[in-house]
């Protein structure tokens, strides 16, 4: 019977072929570094504006104070004028946060948030060439504010209805 | 004198498992970012920024999706509402493209008041174009609106 010796074999390494798949390997890594794009958050602002002639919900609109915000835009479409109801908030300071916190007293004076969801709502007056960011910054001072070092939402107003432009060019 | 003896049979190996350590981290890293949900986003879109402007909880049905993207180029009218994967211009056309709309959303047994309309207008745009949009919407009896932002994160 043949017996196997002790060869020289055993002392050979078996060398594993490392460089196809380093290749695959590095392709994926370019792959999803090309692909990679940081896509930053986005949220929503509801806004109340129901359909022209649908019937208006009757307990909705029950005593409830609509504080009115006029936007005037320059010929540029930056803000010009700011104004709640006729308090002109433009003149010093941030004006959307100068909104905030007329807007802020309103709430307490109606006794907080959950009591201005039913007795409070917004309706936005613009000039037709005002820039959307202008509304979406006075919309975020009507609506809340978050604390600096948390997550939190202070809720104010989120009843938000928009009133027709003015100004449109050419009418 | 004493001379060093040769080792030339013995090769120099490089030990290649801290690199491909390395290497697998960043593909999973990559792997887990990566986003492909692009389809609704247009990059001509700059949204306005908000500090309150945080991702909805929850899942939507599916809603109306209507971007007003800036063209390339400079002027007043050079902005394109994009609808199902269409540029049209705010007008007629739109008002077509909705009408469509609405009786797609008809034929999946939804309606119209029922159907979220999600605005990404970008943030330059007039926002007398976007109050169109919104009138031209609630011709169709489209009633629920979302207007949609950035985040701030300053």
């Amino acid at each position: 019977m043949k017996i196997r010796g002790k060869s020289s074999d055993k002392n050979e390494k078996i060398e594993l072929q490392m460089t196809p798949m380093i290749d695959i390997v590095f392709q994926l890594l370019v792959f999803f570094i090309m692909t990679f794009n940081v896509v930053a958050q986005e949220g929503d602002f509801n806004i109340r504006m129901p359909a022209i002639g649908a019937p208006q919900d009757q307990l909705e609109d029950i005593e409830k104070q609509t504080l009115k915000v006029r936007m005037r835009a320059d010929a540029a479409g930056n803000l010009k004028e700011l104004k709640l109801d006729d308090a002109v908030l433009s003149t010093g300071g941030n004006p959307f946060a100068n909104l905030h916190n007329r807007i802020l007293s309103k709430v307490q004076d109606a006794g907080g948030p959950d009591e201005a969801a039913n007795l409070l709502e917004v309706e936005f007056e613009c000039d037709y060439d005002l820039k959307y960011n202008n509304v979406i910054e006075a919309i975020t001072a009507v609506s809340g504010s978050r604390a600096r070092d948390s997550d939190k939402v202070s809720k104010l107003i989120e009843n938000i209805k928009f009133a027709q432009p003015k100004n449109k060019p050419g009418s | 004198m004493r001379v060093r003896s040769r080792k030339s049979a013995e090769e120099a190996e490089g030990d290649l498992t801290p690199m491909i350590d390395m290497t697998f981290q960043l593909i999973a890293f990559f792997m887990v970012l990566v986003n492909f949900t692009k389809a609704e986003q247009d990059a001509r879109v700059d949204l306005p920024a908000s500090k309150l402007a945080k991702p909805p909880e929850g899942e939507q049905e599916q809603p109306l999706t209507i971007q007003l993207a800036k063209m390339p180029g400079s002027g007043p009218a050079n902005f394109m509402a994009l609808v199902s994967g269409e540029e049209v211009e705010v007008g007629q056309p739109l008002a077509g493209i909705l009408m469509r709309e609405r009786r797609h959303f008809g034929r999946l047994g939804r309606q119209p008041k029922e159907v979220m309309v999600i605005i990404r207008a970008h943030k330059d745009v007039p926002t007398g174009q976007v109050q169109e949009i919104i009138k031209m919407c609630q011709q169709e009896s489209f009633e629920r609106f979302k207007l949609r932002a950035k985040e701030d994160g300053g």
